[in-house]
């Protein structure tokens, strides 16, 4: 896009440091190195330092979305108790188990929500 | 359509009927499976069409091709990071098809294959297999550490363990369930009080004047729809992104 075109085209950055003598001062040197680094930093070829991300920013829908993932979490919990309930022939006993977790992973989904797992690998 | 015998049947407009006569009724092309088609090659006309004269002060269609490319190219640099980069062409589909689904679906006599839960379940699935594969591919069995992240007392991995992978399980659902649910409220609410509209426009002398405030909120309604059409594409395009870190990081 247009920012990331060199600021004039009749003037190269390369060209910029090198005095009419044809030397190069040390303060360019140390500029260029900063530029260098930016850049690579901006086309993602260097590890940028961990931002905090995925927090919803605005307060509108962040009540939709608590509601979506505790339900999520409890039709997996109810579904996987079910077929396997179904596959042991165990009924009810894991369908109240994994109910219990469906609803334990929603709390904890609604949690990340808000605290998005970090740091430990 | 809506008011036949003065009631309210706000739901006959997800129904899928064939279309293309004979041919499509006996392969089962739907009118959504038509519009899934016609979205794609809006797409595909944007950004071939739109790109073409690749100026350097882009003209009406090639800034709106760059706006898309830049909005998804920011959203997969700053959730996904470092090694990020080669998710973008997936990401990247996945928000055109579904924004230009939603904003399909709001044109007049248009149908919305977002407001199936089929279709976006179908596309959650998707994301979920590829975040799943990718995990697999990068750390191999060190990804099973996901479901028991270490510094956990050892005595409680047989609760830790079901519920992460619970958790886990239903982010598929959770990410389906969130676009399709918007979008059959949007449209359930338009045709609610484009319905109120009609029927209280047939009673008699003051009809008219009463069905001016259900009017008034479908206008208000409409430009709402289009914030949410817009807006949860970007959800969907920035969660993947977010299950994609954390296949790619692990953490």
């Amino acid at each position: 896009m247009l920012d990331t075109l060199p600021p004039s085209p009749y003037q190269p950055d390369a060209f910029r440091g090198i005095t009419a003598w044809g030397g190069q001062n040390v303060a360019e040197q140390d500029n260029f190195d900063d530029r260098l680094r930016q850049a690579r930093a901006r086309k993602g070829l260097d590890i940028a330092p961990e931002k905090g991300e995925g927090k919803p920013v605005s307060g509108n829908g962040v009540g939709f979305r608590a509601g979506v993932e505790v339900v999520s979490a409890l039709i997996v919990g109810i579904g996987l108790g079910t077929i396997l309930d179904r596959w042991l022939g165990t009924w009810p006993w894991l369908f109240l188990v994994f109910f219990l977790m469906g609803g334990v992973a929603g709390v904890l989904n609604v949690f990340r929500l808000f605290n998005p797992r970090s740091g430990a690998k | 359509m809506a008011t036949e015998g003065k009631t309210i049947d706000a739901l006959s407009q997800f129904e899928l009927t064939p279309v293309l006569g004979i041919i499509g009724r006996s392969v089962g092309f739907s009118q959504s499976n038509l519009h899934m088609v016609v979205a794609s090659g809006l797409i595909i006309a944007l950004l071939v069409y739109g790109m073409r004269s690749r100026a350097v002060v882009p003209g009406r269609l090639q800034a709106a091709a760059e706006t898309m490319y830049d909005f998804v190219h920011g959203i997969v640099d700053e959730q996904i990071g470092h090694g990020g980069k080669r998710f973008f062409p997936f990401v990247f589909a996945l928000f055109m098809f579904v924004l230009m689904g939603n904003l399909l679906g709001l044109m007049p006599y248009a149908f919305t294959y977002t407001s199936h839960i089929a279709v976006t379940f179908g596309l959650a699935l998707l994301v979920f297999v590829v975040i799943t594969v990718v995990a697999l591919v990068i750390h191999g069995k060190h990804f099973f550490s996901y479901f028991f992240p270490e510094g956990t007392p050892i005595w409680l991995a047989p609760i830790i363990i079901p519920v992460e992978v619970v958790s886990y399980l239903s982010r598929p659902i959770s990410l389906s369930i969130r676009l399709f649910a918007n979008m059959v409220a949007g449209h359930v609410m338009l045709k609610v009080f484009a319905t109120f509209i009609v029927l209280l426009g047939g009673l008699g002398t003051v009809g008219p004047f009463l069905a001016t405030l259900p009017l008034a909120i479908n206008v208000a309604l409409v430009a709402f729809e289009v914030l949410v059409a817009v807006l949860q594409a970007y959800v969907f395009a920035v969660l993947t992104s977010i299950y994609l870190h954390d296949a790619v990081h692990l953490h």
